[in-house]
């Protein structure tokens, strides 16, 4: 189904905006049922809920959604007080999380509930963005009631729906780039994957297929599908039409230019999908040292000294610039007059960094 | 948190990127100047228009050539290199298009100065390191480089008559009045018959003799007040325009107003300019400066304490010295340059503290024209050690 953003669904009981495509059921799906159905009941800790919904095939490592199961299976530093449900958006153009967490409400708030009560947390919060379309906020909402999940509704402008950055909004913990949110007490996950959670607790369902949001710049829509994981790109993208020779399929936000190969197939990887025309090839001007990448940074640190590290692969000096910071948004990136290639300057640090760590 | 003159990232259709490009940046930057650039042309005619015209002509010339001297002549870029032309054309006097320049010039031929100050730009362009490298503004250099040799033709002495704007002849002006400076407001007052101005000394002039110590009044003892009052231009004339400045500073107002525009569209930190004038201001009210000159000038601290001087005079005086001098451009305009000024926050609250006392200083001790310039120029050499020095602090 294709809905345009500006004019969402009205209705009281809101149709539902995702198109299901043919499901590829995995071989091993009935046996994950069986095991799940004779080990019903809440597990006694974290790891034991990680290994169960292994067994189910529930899993979930994307930007705004850190590993599930590291989060479950990682000894945290301090003891898990908050269950932290990211229902924002990285495109207001492809609400994909919005659409989830109303459509799938129940398996929602069972999904939360079932990480509260097995992490001992003692408050659940439900992150919703300030531009979540009134249906499905309210939808949401009702959801809610009776339960101990309190929504927050917060600015969801990009990069808002970063984990890091979310959960220093909240809670003013300090989480960095790749440490899991359980080292400072919370458990995050963002709708989709709480919504598997709750199916893989309360109905033993593994998880065979995914959400998807593809937003199609080149049409100016959006569509939103349950696809079967294992699926290639490029069938999606035939099931709603739109044209492999122009568009180039980006993940998450185009900002963060993470390209996708449409033969690649869907993981419980990004969820948020674009399709754009190929971007033009420029030759990069020399910095002019603008500073509206520094400006633009939400987490405030120097693209264009890190960029200049990257050139001369010292780490050290990267260091010092805040490497360990940034979160990969691209924001500097996408403001740079001069074209230059920012974010690839940080991932080339950053694989290098980890490159030394493993020496 | 995305920079204004940026585009809205949902509103595009190409991606990942603003579309923003450095020619654009730089013509960002030219619509904030042209306030001061159509302010100067309406207040000194048609000779500033040529001025302005030379200079952009010399530096189009002079990018050409070195565009084709090494790797670093290749990153060399036409809206760079108009923009800092722009800037340049604004710090030079009207009076510089002149086939022969009457009177204490002695008659000379001053067109191809500011030819000469575009092709000479060009060059430090390349010097200084091309696009974006350098940290010392071409433009400040080459200013100083053309002061250095040509000082008394650098000294703007005529503004238009408010009946004769935009078409009238700077050079067309009646001798200075008996008292230095005419006192009646420039909105009332008329010119003779006959001329299009009159010529009169720019209150810089009259500041930095006194500031300095080379005032020789003719009674053997000037105070302060007396120099407020007979010897500088109502300050509303200053601010709206009508006295002798060069091209870009004849209006305060429209600097300002060029300065906010550039704040409004993202380009500059509005830090750097409001420290620079507020430190400054507060600099010239504490650094010793002369109560009277006489024979024997004594300069002293904070000297508005004094009975002979008071408030109301200290801080006129340093509303003239803000006004009269080139600081509100030199702030928006020039220490706002991305080469120039440091990185991090903290560290362009220091640069502009920094600036605004040097900026003070060198206006109150060697000359109120070129003060501000000498400032900028230093602090700037120090903004490289203020970048290694001071990082942003990461949120997390």
């Amino acid at each position: 189904m294709t809905t345009s953003p500006s004019n969402p669904p009205t209705s009281q009981d809101l149709p539902s905006v995702f198109r299901r495509l043919d499901s590829v059921a995995s071989p091993n799906d009935e046996t994950a049922r069986a095991s799940a159905e004779a080990d019903r009941g809440l597990p006694a800790n974290l790891p034991d809920l990680a290994d169960r919904l292994a067994a189910l095939n529930v899993q979930a490592d994307r930007w705004a959604s850190p590993d599930l199961l590291a989060q479950l299976r990682a000894t945290p530093n301090r003891p898990i007080d908050t269950v932290l449900c990211n229902i924002l958006d990285e495109n207001s153009e492809a609400p994909l999380e919005a659409h989830v967490a109303a459509e799938f409400a129940p398996d929602l708030v069972g999904g939360l509930e079932a990480l509260a009560k097995v992490s001992g947390a003692t408050r659940v919060l439900a992150a919703l963005g300030h531009d979540c379309p009134p249906e499905q906020a309210r939808k949401i909402r009702d959801a809610f009631v009776g339960t101990r999940i309190a929504p927050i509704v917060l600015r969801s402008d990009y990069p808002q729906p970063n984990p890091i950055l979310l959960i220093h909004q909240i809670t003013r913990r300090h989480v960095r780039w790749g440490q899991p949110p359980t080292d400072e007490g919370i458990i995050l996950i963002d709708a989709a994957a709480a919504v598997a959670v709750g199916q893989a607790v309360n109905l033993a369902k593994p998880m065979t297929s995914v959400p998807l949001a593809i937003h199609d710049y080149t049409h100016k829509a959006t569509h939103y599908a349950i696809a079967p994981l294992g699926m290639r790109w490029r069938e999606l993208l035939d099931a709603f039409e739109i044209s492999t020779e122009v568009a180039e399929l980006r993940a998450g936000s185009p900002l963060r230019q993470i390209r996708l190969g449409i033969e690649d197939v869907i993981t419980s990887g990004e969820l948020m999908l674009s399709a754009s025309w190929p971007e033009p090839r420029v030759v990069p001007d020399p910095c002019i040292r603008c500073s509206w990448c520094v400006e633009g940074c939400p987490v405030r640190i120097r693209p264009e000294a890190l960029l200049d590290a990257a050139q001369q692969e010292d780490l050290y000096t990267a260091g010092r610039l805040g490497l360990d910071a940034c979160i990969e948004c691209g924001i500097c990136s996408y403001v740079c007059p001069s074209h230059l290639p920012l974010l690839k300057g940080i991932r080339v640090l950053r694989k290098s960094q980890t490159g030394s760590r493993k020496r | 948190m995305i920079p204004a003159a940026t585009r809205n990232p949902q509103a595009l259709t190409i991606l990942p990127h603003s579309g923003m490009n450095v020619r654009e940046y730089f013509s960002l930057h030219f619509q904030g100047a042209v306030f001061p650039l159509t302010a100067g042309v309406i207040l000194f005619g048609w000779r500033a228009a040529a001025v302005i015209v030379l200079v952009y002509l010399g530096t189009f010339a002079g990018v050409s050539i070195w565009r084709k001297i090494g790797s670093r002549g290749a990153q060399m870029n036409y809206a760079h290199a108009l923009w800092l032309a722009t800037l340049l054309a604004l710090m030079l006097p009207a009076q510089l298009a002149a086939n022969h320049l009457k009177g204490e010039y002695g008659g000379e031929l001053t067109w191809p100065l500011p030819l000469a100050a575009g092709l000479l730009l060009a060059m430090f362009i390349w010097l200084l390191g091309g696009l974006g490298s350098g940290r010392i503004h071409p433009v400040i250099v080459t200013y100083l480089f053309i002061a250095a040799l040509f000082w008394d033709l650098l000294i703007p002495h005529v503004a238009l008559d408010h009946n004769r704007l935009l078409l009238g002849d700077v050079l067309n002006s009646s001798p200075p009045p008996a008292q230095l400076v005419e006192k009646e407001p420039w909105l009332t007052r008329l010119a003779p018959p006959g001329v299009d101005g009159q010529r009169e000394q720019p209150a810089t002039e009259s500041l930095s003799k006194y500031t300095s110590g080379r005032e020789k009044p003719a009674r053997g003892w000037l105070p302060l007040q007396g120099l407020l009052r007979d010897n500088l231009p109502p300050l509303e004339d200053l601010i709206i325009g009508g006295r002798p400045a060069p091209i870009g500073m004849g209006s305060v107002v429209a600097v300002i107003i060029g300065g906010l525009f550039l704040l409004y569209r993202g380009v500059i930190d509005y830090r750097i300019p409001m420290i620079i004038v507020l430190v400054e201001f507060a600099a010239l009210l504490i650094l010793p400066i002369p109560s009277a000159v006489t024979d024997h000038t004594q300069w002293h601290w904070l000297a508005m304490r004094r009975s002979d001087v008071g408030w109301a005079a200290g801080i006129t005086f340093a509303n003239y010295e803000i006004m009269a001098s080139p600081t509100l451009f030199m702030a928006f305009f020039l220490a706002t340059a991305g080469p120039l000024r440091p990185m991090a926050r903290r560290a362009r609250t220091i640069y502009a503290i920094l600036i605004g006392v040097g900026s003070a200083a060198l206006q109150l001790y060697m000359d109120a024209s070129v003060g501000p310039y000498i400032a900028l120029l230093g602090v700037s050499l120090l903004t490289p050690m203020m970048d290694y020095r001071f990082n942003p602090r990461p949120l997390v």
